[in-house]
Protein backbone atom coordinates (compact mmCIF):
# COMPACT_ATOMS: atom_id res chain seq x y z
CA UNK A 1 0.00 0.00 0.00
CA UNK A 2 1.71 3.34 -0.96
CA UNK A 3 1.91 6.11 1.73
CA UNK A 4 -0.48 8.54 1.77
CA UNK A 5 0.75 12.13 1.22
CA UNK A 6 -1.82 14.97 1.40
CA UNK A 7 -1.16 18.36 0.31
CA UNK A 8 -3.22 21.20 1.52
CA UNK A 9 -3.22 24.60 -0.77
CA UNK A 10 -2.31 24.48 -4.39
CA UNK A 11 0.01 27.58 -4.00
CA UNK A 12 3.73 27.65 -4.51
CA UNK A 13 3.89 25.76 -1.33
CA UNK A 14 1.78 23.06 -2.33
CA UNK A 15 2.89 22.77 -5.88
CA UNK A 16 6.81 22.81 -4.77
CA UNK A 17 6.07 20.14 -2.65
CA UNK A 18 3.97 18.04 -4.69
CA UNK A 19 6.40 18.56 -7.60
CA UNK A 20 9.82 17.73 -5.67
CA UNK A 21 8.35 14.42 -4.10
CA UNK A 22 6.93 13.31 -7.02
CA UNK A 23 10.20 13.78 -8.52
CA UNK A 24 12.06 11.05 -6.14
CA UNK A 25 9.48 8.89 -5.76
CA UNK A 26 6.23 7.60 -7.50
CA UNK A 27 2.87 7.26 -7.29
CA UNK A 28 3.47 3.20 -6.06
CA UNK A 29 5.31 4.25 -3.50
CA UNK A 30 4.18 7.22 -2.24
CA UNK A 31 0.20 8.73 -3.13
CA UNK A 32 -0.15 12.40 -3.33
CA UNK A 33 -3.55 14.27 -3.45
CA UNK A 34 -3.23 17.93 -3.40
CA UNK A 35 -6.50 19.92 -2.59
CA UNK A 36 -7.58 23.77 -3.17
CA UNK A 37 -10.74 25.49 -3.62
CA UNK A 38 -9.92 26.98 -6.81
CA UNK A 39 -9.30 25.46 -9.87
CA UNK A 40 -6.71 27.47 -11.04
CA UNK A 41 -3.72 28.78 -9.31
CA UNK A 42 -2.19 32.06 -10.21
CA UNK A 43 1.23 33.51 -10.01
CA UNK A 44 0.18 36.23 -7.43
CA UNK A 45 3.39 38.58 -7.84
CA UNK A 46 1.77 39.15 -11.72
CA UNK A 47 -1.34 40.60 -9.90
CA UNK A 48 0.37 44.36 -10.69
CA UNK A 49 1.18 43.35 -14.00
CA UNK A 50 -2.62 43.03 -14.76
CA UNK A 51 -3.55 46.27 -12.81
CA UNK A 52 -1.48 48.19 -15.44
CA UNK A 53 -3.02 45.91 -18.72
CA UNK A 54 0.04 44.07 -18.75
CA UNK A 55 -1.01 40.37 -18.15
CA UNK A 56 -4.27 39.41 -18.87
CA UNK A 57 -5.65 37.31 -15.64
CA UNK A 58 -5.60 33.86 -18.00
CA UNK A 59 -2.08 34.79 -18.90
CA UNK A 60 -0.78 34.63 -14.97
CA UNK A 61 -2.91 31.46 -13.65
CA UNK A 62 -2.96 27.89 -15.17
CA UNK A 63 -5.50 24.88 -14.34
CA UNK A 64 -4.06 22.81 -11.10
CA UNK A 65 -5.55 19.82 -12.79
CA UNK A 66 -2.25 19.72 -14.57
CA UNK A 67 -0.51 18.14 -11.45
CA UNK A 68 -1.69 15.01 -12.72
CA UNK A 69 1.04 14.88 -15.39
CA UNK A 70 3.53 14.31 -12.19
CA UNK A 71 1.27 11.50 -11.09
CA UNK A 72 -0.61 14.23 -8.13
CA UNK A 73 -4.00 13.67 -7.77
CA UNK A 74 -5.70 17.09 -7.28
CA UNK A 75 -9.60 17.82 -5.48
CA UNK A 76 -11.24 20.72 -6.00
CA UNK A 77 -12.45 21.32 -2.40
CA UNK A 78 -12.44 24.20 0.25
CA UNK A 79 -10.69 22.56 3.47
CA UNK A 80 -13.35 22.76 6.50
CA UNK A 81 -11.10 21.77 9.36
CA UNK A 82 -7.72 19.86 10.34
CA UNK A 83 -7.65 17.25 12.51
CA UNK A 84 -4.69 16.41 13.59
CA UNK A 85 -4.70 14.28 16.64
CA UNK A 86 -7.07 11.79 14.31
CA UNK A 87 -4.91 12.19 10.91
CA UNK A 88 -8.73 13.73 9.68
CA UNK A 89 -9.10 16.63 7.25
CA UNK A 90 -12.70 17.50 6.00
CA UNK A 91 -13.38 19.05 3.26
CA UNK A 92 -16.61 19.95 0.75
CA UNK A 93 -15.75 16.85 -1.07
CA UNK A 94 -15.34 14.72 1.97
CA UNK A 95 -12.94 13.76 4.64
CA UNK A 96 -9.30 12.40 3.92
CA UNK A 97 -7.08 11.31 5.89
CA UNK A 98 -3.12 11.05 5.45
CA UNK A 99 -0.04 9.77 6.83
CA UNK A 100 2.31 13.17 6.28
CA UNK A 101 0.37 15.93 5.74
CA UNK A 102 1.85 19.46 4.41
CA UNK A 103 -0.29 22.73 5.47
CA UNK A 104 0.06 25.18 2.81
CA UNK A 105 -3.23 27.17 2.74
CA UNK A 106 -1.52 30.54 2.56
CA UNK A 107 -3.11 33.59 4.11
CA UNK A 108 -6.41 34.76 3.04
CA UNK A 109 -7.59 38.63 2.59
CA UNK A 110 -10.56 39.86 4.39
CA UNK A 111 -12.61 42.76 1.83
CA UNK A 112 -12.56 46.19 2.52
CA UNK A 113 -14.07 47.07 -0.99
CA UNK A 114 -11.23 48.71 -2.15
CA UNK A 115 -9.84 47.60 -5.39
CA UNK A 116 -6.05 46.66 -4.34
CA UNK A 117 -3.54 44.21 -6.25
CA UNK A 118 -3.32 41.24 -3.60
CA UNK A 119 -6.00 39.25 -5.36
CA UNK A 120 -7.04 38.31 -8.94
CA UNK A 121 -10.61 40.75 -9.44
CA UNK A 122 -9.62 43.32 -7.48
CA UNK A 123 -6.29 43.79 -9.84
CA UNK A 124 -8.96 44.23 -12.18
CA UNK A 125 -10.27 47.19 -10.18
CA UNK A 126 -7.47 48.91 -9.83
CA UNK A 127 -7.07 49.18 -13.77
CA UNK A 128 -10.58 50.46 -13.90
CA UNK A 129 -9.92 53.36 -11.47
CA UNK A 130 -6.30 54.26 -13.14
CA UNK A 131 -7.83 54.42 -16.34
CA UNK A 132 -10.24 56.72 -14.47
CA UNK A 133 -8.43 58.87 -12.65
CA UNK A 134 -6.43 61.63 -14.97
CA UNK A 135 -6.17 63.73 -11.65
CA UNK A 136 -6.14 64.02 -8.27
CA UNK A 137 -5.04 62.21 -4.84
CA UNK A 138 -4.23 58.26 -5.37
CA UNK A 139 -3.05 56.89 -2.12
CA UNK A 140 -2.07 53.27 -1.75
CA UNK A 141 -2.66 52.49 1.94
CA UNK A 142 -1.20 48.96 3.65
CA UNK A 143 -4.29 48.38 6.39
CA UNK A 144 -2.18 46.35 8.35
CA UNK A 145 0.16 43.71 8.66
CA UNK A 146 1.53 41.07 8.08
CA UNK A 147 0.23 41.36 4.37
CA UNK A 148 1.48 39.07 1.24
CA UNK A 149 5.09 40.36 -0.22
CA UNK A 150 6.21 43.02 2.28
CA UNK A 151 7.66 45.02 -0.89
CA UNK A 152 4.63 45.08 -3.01
CA UNK A 153 2.75 47.93 -2.00
CA UNK A 154 5.79 50.18 -2.78
CA UNK A 155 6.07 48.24 -6.16
CA UNK A 156 2.66 49.68 -6.85
CA UNK A 157 3.32 53.19 -5.91
CA UNK A 158 6.40 53.12 -8.13
CA UNK A 159 4.16 51.83 -11.11
CA UNK A 160 1.33 53.97 -10.62
CA UNK A 161 4.54 56.96 -10.46
CA UNK A 162 5.44 55.48 -13.64
CA UNK A 163 1.90 54.90 -15.24
CA UNK A 164 1.46 58.24 -14.83
CA UNK A 165 4.46 59.94 -15.80
CA UNK A 166 4.41 58.06 -19.53
CA UNK A 167 1.08 59.47 -20.10
CA UNK A 168 2.11 62.81 -19.38
CA UNK A 169 0.08 63.34 -16.58
CA UNK A 170 2.04 62.98 -13.34
CA UNK A 171 2.12 67.18 -12.49
CA UNK A 172 -1.47 66.40 -11.62
CA UNK A 173 -1.73 63.41 -9.63
CA UNK A 174 -0.34 63.03 -6.35
CA UNK A 175 0.68 59.65 -4.79
CA UNK A 176 0.94 58.87 -1.04
CA UNK A 177 1.20 55.57 0.26
CA UNK A 178 0.36 54.79 3.98
CA UNK A 179 2.11 52.10 5.84
CA UNK A 180 2.46 50.86 9.15
CA UNK A 181 6.36 51.08 9.30
CA UNK A 182 7.74 54.58 9.97
CA UNK A 183 10.51 54.12 6.96
CA UNK A 184 9.56 52.28 3.79
CA UNK A 185 11.48 48.79 3.50
CA UNK A 186 12.46 49.17 7.74
CA UNK A 187 12.00 45.53 7.87
CA UNK A 188 14.48 44.95 5.17
CA UNK A 189 17.23 47.34 7.35
CA UNK A 190 18.24 50.53 8.15
CA UNK A 191 20.36 50.80 4.73
CA UNK A 192 17.26 49.56 2.88
CA UNK A 193 14.73 52.13 4.11
CA UNK A 194 17.31 55.41 3.79
CA UNK A 195 17.90 54.12 0.62
CA UNK A 196 14.08 53.57 -0.39
CA UNK A 197 13.32 57.14 1.26
CA UNK A 198 15.42 58.49 -1.10
CA UNK A 199 14.15 56.71 -3.87
CA UNK A 200 10.13 57.50 -3.49
CA UNK A 201 11.40 61.45 -2.30
CA UNK A 202 13.10 61.14 -5.85
CA UNK A 203 9.62 59.81 -7.44
CA UNK A 204 7.97 62.37 -5.92
CA UNK A 205 5.92 59.98 -3.88
CA UNK A 206 4.58 61.18 -0.32
CA UNK A 207 5.42 58.05 2.49
CA UNK A 208 3.46 58.49 5.57
CA UNK A 209 5.07 56.05 8.01
CA UNK A 210 1.86 55.71 11.07
CA UNK A 211 4.62 53.47 13.31
CA UNK A 212 1.20 51.44 14.79
CA UNK A 213 -0.19 48.22 13.43
CA UNK A 214 -2.66 48.49 11.83
CA UNK A 215 -2.05 51.79 10.27
CA UNK A 216 -5.18 52.49 9.02
CA UNK A 217 -7.98 53.45 11.92
CA UNK A 218 -11.44 53.87 9.44
CA UNK A 219 -11.66 53.97 5.75
CA UNK A 220 -14.21 56.21 4.09
CA UNK A 221 -15.07 57.08 0.64
CA UNK A 222 -13.08 59.75 0.00
CA UNK A 223 -10.89 60.09 3.30
CA UNK A 224 -8.96 58.13 5.61
CA UNK A 225 -7.94 57.59 9.05
CA UNK A 226 -4.30 56.92 10.39
CA UNK A 227 -4.28 54.73 13.96
CA UNK A 228 -2.80 58.16 14.99
CA UNK A 229 -5.42 60.09 13.88
CA UNK A 230 -4.07 61.67 10.63
CA UNK A 231 -6.31 62.48 8.25
CA UNK A 232 -5.55 61.66 4.35
CA UNK A 233 -7.58 62.37 2.01
CA UNK A 234 -8.44 60.74 -1.37
CA UNK A 235 -9.26 60.85 -5.11
CA UNK A 236 -9.02 56.68 -5.42
CA UNK A 237 -7.40 54.30 -3.11
CA UNK A 238 -5.47 51.17 -3.48
CA UNK A 239 -5.78 49.20 0.14
CA UNK A 240 -3.79 46.32 1.02
CA UNK A 241 -6.59 44.34 3.05
CA UNK A 242 -5.97 42.89 6.17
CA UNK A 243 -4.70 39.13 6.20
CA UNK A 244 -6.01 35.93 8.01
CA UNK A 245 -4.86 32.36 8.14
CA UNK A 246 -7.62 30.25 6.91
CA UNK A 247 -10.50 29.43 9.34
CA UNK A 248 -9.22 25.71 8.92
CA UNK A 249 -6.12 26.61 10.62
CA UNK A 250 -7.17 29.12 13.06
CA UNK A 251 -9.56 26.36 14.21
CA UNK A 252 -7.10 24.02 14.51
CA UNK A 253 -4.81 23.29 17.22
CA UNK A 254 -1.70 24.04 14.61
CA UNK A 255 -2.35 27.65 15.12
CA UNK A 256 -0.37 29.93 17.45
CA UNK A 257 -0.68 33.69 17.43
CA UNK A 258 -3.18 33.28 14.95
CA UNK A 259 -0.66 31.58 12.13
CA UNK A 260 0.27 27.87 11.70
CA UNK A 261 3.24 27.69 13.99
CA UNK A 262 6.39 25.38 12.83
CA UNK A 263 8.24 23.76 15.52
CA UNK A 264 11.45 25.35 15.30
CA UNK A 265 12.01 26.89 11.74
CA UNK A 266 15.67 28.38 12.67
CA UNK A 267 16.92 24.97 12.09
CA UNK A 268 14.87 24.07 9.51
CA UNK A 269 12.08 22.02 10.86
CA UNK A 270 9.12 23.00 9.57
CA UNK A 271 6.81 19.98 11.09
CA UNK A 272 3.63 21.73 13.58
CA UNK A 273 4.93 22.37 16.78
CA UNK A 274 2.45 19.27 17.77
CA UNK A 275 2.46 16.91 15.30
CA UNK A 276 5.66 14.77 13.72
CA UNK A 277 3.64 13.85 10.56
CA UNK A 278 2.19 17.72 10.01
CA UNK A 279 4.35 20.23 7.93
CA UNK A 280 3.50 23.73 8.28
CA UNK A 281 4.80 26.05 5.46
CA UNK A 282 4.50 29.23 3.64
CA UNK A 283 2.29 32.27 4.24
CA UNK A 284 0.00 30.45 6.70
CA UNK A 285 3.28 29.70 8.96
CA UNK A 286 4.95 32.50 7.79
CA UNK A 287 4.74 35.43 11.01
CA UNK A 288 5.54 32.75 13.72
CA UNK A 289 9.34 32.04 11.65
CA UNK A 290 9.29 35.08 11.35
CA UNK A 291 9.65 35.86 7.85
CA UNK A 292 7.61 38.18 5.29
CA UNK A 293 4.86 35.92 3.09
CA UNK A 294 6.46 35.21 -0.02
CA UNK A 295 7.22 32.26 -2.35
CA UNK A 296 10.59 32.78 -2.73
CA UNK A 297 11.19 32.59 0.69
CA UNK A 298 9.24 29.24 0.91
CA UNK A 299 11.06 27.92 -1.95
CA UNK A 300 14.55 28.91 -0.26
CA UNK A 301 13.97 26.50 2.58
CA UNK A 302 11.41 23.65 0.78
CA UNK A 303 13.82 21.77 0.44
CA UNK A 304 14.34 20.58 3.63
CA UNK A 305 10.57 20.29 4.12
CA UNK A 306 10.95 18.01 0.79
CA UNK A 307 14.36 16.34 2.06
CA UNK A 308 12.30 15.56 5.68
CA UNK A 309 8.82 14.53 4.28
CA UNK A 310 10.63 11.76 2.08
CA UNK A 311 12.49 10.23 4.86
CA UNK A 312 9.11 10.27 6.73
CA UNK A 313 7.34 8.65 3.94
CA UNK A 314 10.30 6.42 2.19
CA UNK A 315 12.32 5.84 5.22
CA UNK A 316 15.47 7.44 3.52
CA UNK A 317 16.72 10.75 1.98
CA UNK A 318 19.28 12.83 0.82
CA UNK A 319 20.55 14.90 2.60
CA UNK A 320 20.04 19.05 2.08
CA UNK A 321 22.73 22.04 1.81
CA UNK A 322 23.62 24.06 4.93
CA UNK A 323 20.18 25.26 5.86
CA UNK A 324 19.45 29.04 4.88
CA UNK A 325 15.92 31.26 4.41
CA UNK A 326 16.36 33.57 1.43
CA UNK A 327 14.66 35.43 -0.33
CA UNK A 328 15.26 36.93 -4.34
CA UNK A 329 12.70 38.86 -6.26
CA UNK A 330 12.81 41.34 -9.11
CA UNK A 331 10.67 44.63 -7.81
CA UNK A 332 9.70 46.45 -10.90
CA UNK A 333 10.04 49.83 -10.79
CA UNK A 334 8.74 51.00 -14.11
CA UNK A 335 10.45 49.65 -17.14
CA UNK A 336 13.09 48.63 -15.14
CA UNK A 337 13.53 45.95 -12.93
CA UNK A 338 15.39 46.08 -9.66
CA UNK A 339 16.99 43.09 -8.10
CA UNK A 340 16.96 42.22 -4.67
CA UNK A 341 18.17 39.28 -2.10
CA UNK A 342 17.51 38.87 1.54
CA UNK A 343 19.68 36.44 3.77
CA UNK A 344 17.07 35.67 6.45
CA UNK A 345 19.18 33.27 8.27
CA UNK A 346 20.85 35.27 11.06
CA UNK A 347 17.19 37.02 11.59
CA UNK A 348 15.60 34.10 12.09
CA UNK A 349 18.21 32.48 14.15
CA UNK A 350 17.71 35.63 16.17
CA UNK A 351 21.77 36.72 15.68
CA UNK A 352 20.86 39.53 13.67
CA UNK A 353 17.97 42.12 14.29
CA UNK A 354 17.49 42.64 10.61
CA UNK A 355 17.75 40.41 7.38
CA UNK A 356 20.99 40.63 5.01
CA UNK A 357 19.56 42.32 2.09
CA UNK A 358 21.04 43.45 -1.35
CA UNK A 359 19.50 45.93 -3.91
CA UNK A 360 21.06 45.82 -7.25
CA UNK A 361 20.30 49.17 -9.48
CA UNK A 362 17.84 49.28 -11.98
CA UNK A 363 18.25 47.79 -15.29
CA UNK A 364 15.69 46.68 -18.08
CA UNK A 365 17.49 43.36 -17.61
CA UNK A 366 16.49 42.58 -14.57
CA UNK A 367 12.87 43.25 -15.55
CA UNK A 368 12.99 40.58 -18.32
CA UNK A 369 14.27 38.19 -15.83
CA UNK A 370 10.98 39.16 -13.88
CA UNK A 371 8.66 38.46 -16.74
CA UNK A 372 10.86 35.20 -17.34
CA UNK A 373 10.28 33.85 -13.74
CA UNK A 374 6.87 33.97 -14.05
CA UNK A 375 6.95 31.34 -17.19
CA UNK A 376 9.56 29.25 -15.57
CA UNK A 377 7.38 29.45 -12.62
CA UNK A 378 4.52 27.61 -14.06
CA UNK A 379 6.52 25.25 -16.42
CA UNK A 380 8.79 24.35 -13.44
CA UNK A 381 5.74 23.28 -11.27
CA UNK A 382 2.99 22.50 -13.77
CA UNK A 383 4.77 21.68 -17.00
CA UNK A 384 2.35 24.34 -18.75
CA UNK A 385 3.20 28.20 -19.49
CA UNK A 386 -0.42 29.76 -20.06
CA UNK B 1 -19.34 3.94 -37.41
CA UNK B 2 -15.76 4.00 -37.85
CA UNK B 3 -14.70 5.27 -41.24
CA UNK B 4 -12.12 2.27 -43.06
CA UNK B 5 -9.41 4.31 -45.62
CA UNK B 6 -7.85 1.37 -48.00
CA UNK B 7 -4.27 2.33 -49.00
CA UNK B 8 -1.81 0.41 -50.99
CA UNK B 9 0.28 -1.70 -49.23
CA UNK B 10 3.50 0.18 -50.62
CA UNK B 11 2.27 3.67 -49.21
CA UNK B 12 1.06 1.93 -46.19
CA UNK B 13 4.84 0.34 -45.39
CA UNK B 14 6.34 3.41 -46.52
CA UNK B 15 4.35 5.57 -44.38
CA UNK B 16 5.06 2.78 -41.37
CA UNK B 17 8.87 3.10 -42.26
CA UNK B 18 8.50 7.16 -42.41
CA UNK B 19 6.66 6.70 -38.63
CA UNK B 20 9.34 4.24 -37.69
CA UNK B 21 12.21 6.57 -38.63
CA UNK B 22 10.69 9.64 -37.08
CA UNK B 23 10.04 8.17 -33.75
CA UNK B 24 13.88 6.97 -33.86
CA UNK B 25 14.84 10.90 -34.30
CA UNK B 26 12.30 11.99 -32.06
CA UNK B 27 13.89 8.96 -29.27
CA UNK B 28 17.24 10.55 -29.90
CA UNK B 29 16.80 13.87 -30.00
CA UNK B 30 15.02 13.09 -26.70
CA UNK B 31 18.16 11.26 -25.31
CA UNK B 32 20.43 14.37 -26.24
CA UNK B 33 18.29 17.11 -24.93
CA UNK B 34 17.50 15.17 -21.42
CA UNK B 35 20.67 16.73 -19.32
CA UNK B 36 19.38 20.15 -20.92
CA UNK B 37 15.81 19.06 -19.71
CA UNK B 38 17.66 18.53 -16.11
CA UNK B 39 19.40 21.85 -16.42
CA UNK B 40 16.15 23.57 -17.51
CA UNK B 41 14.13 21.93 -15.04
CA UNK B 42 16.80 22.88 -11.88
CA UNK B 43 16.55 26.41 -13.50
CA UNK B 44 14.48 27.89 -10.75
CA UNK B 45 16.28 26.72 -8.07
CA UNK B 46 19.23 28.60 -9.59
CA UNK B 47 17.40 31.48 -9.91
CA UNK B 48 16.41 31.54 -6.22
CA UNK B 49 19.75 31.02 -5.22
CA UNK B 50 21.51 33.52 -3.01
CA UNK B 51 24.63 32.45 -3.84
CA UNK B 52 24.02 32.67 -7.66
CA UNK B 53 22.45 35.77 -7.75
CA UNK B 54 25.88 36.89 -5.64
CA UNK B 55 28.08 35.93 -8.52
CA UNK B 56 25.28 37.28 -11.03
CA UNK B 57 24.99 40.67 -9.35
CA UNK B 58 28.32 42.31 -10.62
CA UNK B 59 27.12 41.82 -13.98
CA UNK B 60 23.35 42.82 -13.28
CA UNK B 61 24.67 45.95 -11.75
CA UNK B 62 26.79 46.84 -14.64
CA UNK B 63 24.51 47.49 -17.14
CA UNK B 64 23.33 49.87 -14.43
CA UNK B 65 26.70 51.20 -13.82
CA UNK B 66 28.26 51.80 -17.56
CA UNK B 67 25.04 53.73 -18.16
CA UNK B 68 26.81 56.37 -16.06
CA UNK B 69 30.35 55.70 -17.61
CA UNK B 70 31.59 59.05 -19.63
CA UNK B 71 32.65 55.90 -22.83
CA UNK B 72 35.28 58.34 -24.58
CA UNK B 73 37.17 59.31 -21.44
CA UNK B 74 37.19 55.99 -19.96
CA UNK B 75 37.96 54.39 -23.59
CA UNK B 76 40.91 56.82 -23.78
CA UNK B 77 42.45 56.37 -19.99
CA UNK B 78 42.42 52.76 -20.80
CA UNK B 79 43.89 52.97 -24.20
CA UNK B 80 46.29 55.71 -22.35
CA UNK B 81 46.87 53.50 -19.76
CA UNK B 82 47.52 50.23 -22.07
CA UNK B 83 50.24 51.96 -24.48
CA UNK B 84 52.09 54.21 -21.91
CA UNK B 85 52.88 50.83 -19.46
CA UNK B 86 53.23 48.72 -22.46
CA UNK B 87 56.16 51.53 -23.56
CA UNK B 88 56.87 51.69 -19.65
CA UNK B 89 57.10 47.74 -19.16
CA UNK B 90 59.10 47.43 -22.49
CA UNK B 91 61.68 50.01 -21.48
CA UNK B 92 62.23 48.66 -18.36
CA UNK B 93 62.40 44.97 -19.47
CA UNK B 94 65.16 46.78 -22.00
CA UNK B 95 67.68 48.54 -19.57
CA UNK B 96 65.98 47.91 -16.30
CA UNK B 97 64.74 50.15 -13.57
CA UNK B 98 66.72 52.54 -11.76
CA UNK B 99 67.16 52.64 -7.97
CA UNK B 100 65.73 55.18 -6.65
CA UNK B 101 65.64 56.62 -2.95
CA UNK B 102 64.26 59.60 -0.93
CA UNK B 103 66.84 61.97 -2.75
CA UNK B 104 66.36 60.01 -6.08
CA UNK B 105 62.66 60.85 -4.98
CA UNK B 106 62.90 64.90 -5.14
CA UNK B 107 65.13 64.83 -7.69
CA UNK B 108 62.67 62.59 -9.50
CA UNK B 109 60.03 65.01 -8.74
CA UNK B 110 61.47 67.74 -11.02
CA UNK B 111 61.15 66.04 -13.87
CA UNK B 112 58.17 67.48 -15.93
CA UNK B 113 57.16 63.89 -16.92
CA UNK B 114 56.78 62.63 -13.48
CA UNK B 115 54.67 66.09 -12.59
CA UNK B 116 52.21 65.86 -15.20
CA UNK B 117 51.87 61.97 -13.91
CA UNK B 118 51.77 63.10 -10.43
CA UNK B 119 48.91 65.71 -11.50
CA UNK B 120 46.96 63.30 -13.48
CA UNK B 121 47.20 60.71 -10.32
CA UNK B 122 45.83 63.74 -7.88
CA UNK B 123 43.04 65.13 -10.12
CA UNK B 124 41.69 61.01 -9.58
CA UNK B 125 41.88 61.52 -6.32
CA UNK B 126 40.95 64.45 -5.74
CA UNK B 127 37.86 64.04 -7.88
CA UNK B 128 37.26 60.54 -6.16
CA UNK B 129 37.45 62.02 -2.39
CA UNK B 130 34.07 63.50 -2.04
CA UNK B 131 32.43 61.62 -4.89
CA UNK B 132 33.37 58.15 -3.55
CA UNK B 133 31.92 59.36 -0.33
CA UNK B 134 28.98 60.18 -1.63
CA UNK B 135 28.07 56.86 -2.74
CA UNK B 136 29.27 54.86 -0.07
CA UNK B 137 26.87 57.04 2.29
CA UNK B 138 24.38 55.89 -0.06
CA UNK B 139 24.55 52.05 1.47
CA UNK B 140 25.85 53.58 5.36
CA UNK B 141 22.79 52.03 7.91
CA UNK B 142 22.90 55.77 9.40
Amino acid sequence: MPKKLLVLGGGTGGLVVSKEVREVVGPGEVEITLIDQKDRTEFRPSYLYVAFGYRKPEQISAPLEYVKRHGVNFVKAKVTSIDAANRKVKTTAGEFSYDALVVALGAETIDTGFPHTWELEPSLKVADVLSQIRQGNIVIGVYSMPYRCPPAPIELAMLTHFYYLTRGLRDKVKITVVHPMKRPFENFGPMAAKWMSGFLQQLGVEYIGVGQNPAIKSLGKNELETATGEKVKFDAAFIVPPHKAPDAVLNSDLAKNGWAAPRNPANGDFRSEKYDDVYVIGDVAAPNVPVGMAGTILHSYSPWVVSNLLADLTGISLGKPPFRIVGTCALDVGAYGMAAACDFTPFVKKQKPYPDCMFLPPSPVTRMFKEMFEKIYFNWLLGVVP
Amino acid sequence: MTEVVTIPKADYEKLLAEVQALRKEVEELSSLLLPVKIVLEKLPHLMADIQVFKVAAPLISMLSIMDAADLNAMGAAMQGGVTCTSKALRQIAENGAPRVGLFGLLSAMRDPEVQKAMGIMLTVLKAMGTCMEENLKQVSEK
